[in-house]
């Protein structure tokens, strides 16, 4: 690993994986229902799944976030959110994960400049590589904001190349 | 090598419908090998990226989030470099660029002057290089659109002004593909004509409005979506060369250009659109002998591979995916369906909605308000009392509508020879009925039932038409008309056993409907063979004899429907059957040429039967049926608002429904408001107004601004007077029909 990927996984390794929290009233209540209820009639799990990127889009999202903040985007963090909850309710087995994937120096910096302009910390980026939470599903990994499988370190992702992987709890796994 | 030892090419994806950027690597690569290709885009799925051909790659964020102004530093960086010039590839990057970047000596790309000219339809551009123009209409209204498909029927084009165009054949397709543009694409949209021809391109190359190069381009393979996938260099056209030379000077075009055109078959140019930028198919051009992409890069014409027949055609190549870049795995989607980014990688329409998108007003601009109130609403002061929902039958304009009729027939020399039969299926409302009789209208019925409303309403049973297949239902004793028309060969067998049974049957023409010869039909004897001839000419000869009468036939086909062209088409076959028949049967007593115009066609229909009748030489006489061309406009379903689904601009609930308007299904109805005494035209806007019923489809009009539109108040549908009220049925009233126990 990279001096500079070392750094990044050392920043990373601090941020906690998403959960939207709760008010325990009708507004976070409300929210949970019409974007989980919407997601779970979808005819299959992928269909389900694959629909949540196109329901929130990809966007600046200030955590600790709550249902009810949930409106039309989010980040990867809601995304990977989103999924758990859809492959619960299908009684689907998963594991919350992250992952660390390099990014073209300019797609890091024109998302840097999106952050700071919405005044959300960019504390996923690090040099030139992202923070980027994804779910273990049997034995492959899925990218919620992207909709994909993918195999693991070294896989070729839209966002960039996908450097280490690991589970919630578990240790990284690096790219050979 | 030229001045320039770097060149930026963008667009690169190279999928089913391809970008030219990497035609433009590849033209820029033959010419000199050793010049650099910085290739830039969007995504890693674009796939021209990971072609060994491209020196470097730089891969920007993808339009759905990347900046613009972020976009325009990257790209003036690398254009620091005096040695470094840049192609764009992409329409919108031209657009960008001509913002952002004007006038920079190493962009080679159009002035937002010419970028003017490119949006569609392109008529400056037409008239400069003394092209012809396809027909358009800009006006997005219902009204406008239904107009249009009448004039132009078949296929017709949706085109946003800067992208996409879908085929088109009827008001409800075109409502979905202008409804798509405006949401990708943002901005507005206008319907095209069809120009049936071989698509041809011309690609050009200027620096600052001095042409370098042009190559006129014949496409003879094209893909299922139109794009060129093998063509042949022709000469240009010495003139068209010329224009264009002129016309790249006087707007200062600067960088690569596509002018699309459909040449007909007997040669005539059609401008199809103006792209600011090379086409896909520009190494095409290279390897059939003229390099554009290195003769704007050197400033001077540049020669390519000329192979044979100056031709070339497209394959497919696999390549490995570039190591930077990887694969990227399979993207899911909802429901399967094809996720964008397998036609737009670098999801550049994101960036069109994001930063083109016309303001909606602007869009709203395009849609046509009538500027006149119907002249079928009740008087403010009796509209007010009605009890809604009502039908609202204004006499003095089924009287003027017959009188126009009447007139047009006048002025093509045809009012003595061609009688005007009103056709009672369209409306039998009585009073409409008693005003046909008091212009002098025959009738023209489809059922015995008909003939006796006819009757009792005072038209005249000895000039009536009986047409139809059920013009004998229910079995009369007794038939008194004009003519009738047989439908088919067994009911012209029929008529004998009626008559045999005792039916009195007193008519002064028989006859048969002859089917269109290519437009389907259900109705009427198609005549394309000897047999069937004999057969018609035997039935004929024999009702002849026994009811001693002339012979005639029936054609009826809609305009409304075929549009004029065809019909004057279906109707000059018709013509020539009936000369087949005047062969055996001798000259016929009538011809009944039938309805089916639009109201707003009717004075075209004298023109179209008397076009006919000059290259035909029977001197029969005519019958017309004109139907809702007479009583369409003169009726008026007037509601009252019982309802609204939301605060705000809301669709609203009338107490009309498809029952009253069961047209609205597939064509407009005009609205209007009663305010403060005077009827209003409602303008356009983002509302609906729902009719009364639990169906889903019960949806009377939309796109209209109803915010001024208050609970109670009263709304006219106009243009309700034919099939609306014919149609027209009972529903949840709580009524029934009688029906058998």
């Amino acid at each position: 690993m990279t001096t500079e990927a070392g750094r990044a996984k050392d920043a990373f390794d601090m941020i906690e994986t998403s959960y939207l929290g709760h008010h325990g009233q009708g507004c976070c209540a409300w929210a949970r229902h019409q974007l989980i209820a919407g997601l779970v009639a979808e005819e299959s799990v992928g269909s389900a799944l694959a629909a949540i990127p196109g329901r929130v889009l990809w966007a600046p999202t200030t955590w600790p976030a709550y249902w009810c903040d949930v409106d039309r985007t989010g980040d990867c963090g809601v995304h990977a959110v989103l999924a758990s909850e859809v492959l619960d309710a299908r009684g689907v087995p998963h594991d919350r994960g992250r992952a660390i994937v390099r990014v073209s120096p300019h797609v890091v910096a024109g998302w840097r400049a999106s952050w700071d302009e919405a005044n959300v910390a960019s504390t996923w980026m690090s040099g030139a590589f992202a923070h980027h939470e994804i779910l273990r599903i049997g034995d492959r990994w899925w990218d919620p904001t992207e909709a994909r499988w993918f195999t693991g370190p070294g896989s070729a992702l839209i966002a960039g190349r996908v450097v280490a992987v690991r589970t919630h709890d578990g240790d990284w796994t690096m790219e050979p | 090598m030229p001045e320039f030892r770097t060149v930026i090419v963008t667009g690169l994806h190279s999928g089913p419908n391809p970008s030219p950027g990497l035609g433009i690597a590849r033209s820029l690569k033959s010419a000199w090998p050793k010049v650099l290709i910085v290739g830039i885009d969007y995504s890693p799925s674009s796939s021209g990226l990971h072609n060994p051909l491209l020196d470097q790659r730089l891969l920007l964020p993808s339009w759905a989030e990347g900046r613009v102004s972020a976009w325009a530093e990257v790209i003036a960086d690398l254009l620091d470099d005096e040695a470094t010039c840049y192609i764009p590839g992409l329409d919108l990057e031209a657009r960008l660029a001509s913002e952002l970047l004007p006038a920079h000596p190493r962009l080679f790309s159009p002035p937002a002057t010419a970028l003017a000219d490119v949006r569609k339809p392109p008529l400056e551009v037409a008239d400069a290089l003394g092209l012809r123009a396809i027909d358009f209409e800009l006006d997005n209204s219902p009204a406008a659109v239904e107009r249009f498909l009448r004039r132009h029927p078949g296929v017709c084009w949706v085109k946003g002004a800067h992208y996409e165009a879908f085929p088109v054949r009827n008001a409800t397709e075109v409502r979905a593909a202008g409804t798509f543009v405006t949401d990708m694409w943002g901005g507005p949209w206008h319907l095209e004509g069809h120009i049936s021809g071989q698509e041809c391109g011309i690609a050009f190359a200027c620096r600052d409005g001095v042409l370098i190069d042009a190559a006129f381009m014949a496409k003879s393979l094209l893909t299922g979506d139109g794009k060129t996938w093998a063509g042949q260099l022709e000469d240009m056209p010495a003139m068209l060369g010329e224009r264009l030379k002129s016309y790249v000077s006087h707007r200062g075009w600067n960088g690569g250009g596509e002018i699309e055109l459909i040449r007909t078959w007997d040669g005539e140019l059609f401008l199809l659109e103006v792209n600011p930028r090379f086409p896909a198919w520009i190494h095409g051009g290279t390897v059939a002998g003229t390099n554009l992409p290195a003769g704007l890069v050197a400033g001077a014409r540049q020669h390519g591979t000329a192979g044979p027949d100056r031709a070339f055609t497209r394959v497919v190549e696999e390549v490995p995916l570039h190591e930077a870049l990887g694969h990227v795995p399979f993207q899911w989607s909802q429901d399967g369906a094809v996720i964008e980014a397998t036609k737009h990688p670098s999801a550049v329409r994101a960036l069109a909605r994001r930063h083109f998108v016309a303001p909606r007003s602007i869009y709203l601009a395009t849609i046509g308000v009538p500027t006149t109130l119907s002249p079928a609403l009740p008087d403010p002061s009796s509209a007010a009392g009605l009890e809604t929902p009502c039908r609202w039958f204004a006499l003095d304009v089924v009287d003027g509508s017959i009188a126009a009729i009447q007139r047009s027939l006048a002025a093509v020399g045809l009012a003595d020879r061609c009688e005007i039969a009103y056709s009672i299926k369209t409306c039998p409302d009585p009073r409409v009925m008693a005003a046909a009789a008091a212009q002098g209208l025959a009738p023209e019925a489809i059922s015995q039932d008909e003939l006796r409303s006819a009757i009792k309403a005072g038209l005249d049973v000895q000039r009536a038409i009986l047409n139809g297949p059920a013009k004998w239902w229910p079995e009369p004793d007794t038939v008194t008309c004009r003519a009738f028309f047989a439908d088919s060969i067994p009911e012209l067998v029929l008529i004998p056993q009626l008559l045999q049974r005792g039916l009195i049957l007193d008519c002064e023409v028989a006859g048969v409907r002859l089917s269109p010869l290519h437009t389907p039909s259900r109705f009427g004897i198609a005549l394309r063979d000897e047999a069937t001839l004999s057969a018609i000419v035997a039935e004929v000869s024999r009702l002849r004899a026994s009811l001693n009468c002339g012979w005639g036939a029936h054609f009826h086909t809609a305009s409304s429907v075929i549009g004029e062209r065809r019909w004057l088409a279906e109707a000059a076959n018709f013509m020539a059957e009936i000369a087949l028949l005047e062969k055996h049967l001798g000259p016929p007593a009538l011809l009944d040429m039938g309805g089916g115009w639009h109201p707003n066609d009717r004075e075209r229909m004298a023109p179209a039967l008397a076009a006919l009748v000059e290259r035909s030489a029977s001197a029969a006489e005519l019958v017309v049926e004109p139907g809702k061309a007479i009583v369409e406009s003169a009726g008026v379903i007037v509601s009252r608002v019982i309802g609204r689904r939301s605060t705000g601009a809301s669709d609203l609930v009338v107490d009309a429904g498809l029952a009253e308007l069961p047209e609205s299904t597939y064509r407009s109805h005009p609205v209007f408001h009663l305010k403060e005494s005077s009827w209003r035209v409602v303008p356009h806007g983002g509302s609906r107004i729902l009719g009364r019923s639990c169906m889903e489809q019960d949806v009377l009009a939309l796109d209209l601004d109803l915010r001024e539109v208050e609970d109670c108040d009263m709304l006219a549908f106009a243009d309700a007077g034919g099939y609306d009220a014919s149609m027209a049925y009972d529903f949840g009233r709580g009524t029934s029909r009688a029906e058998a126990p």
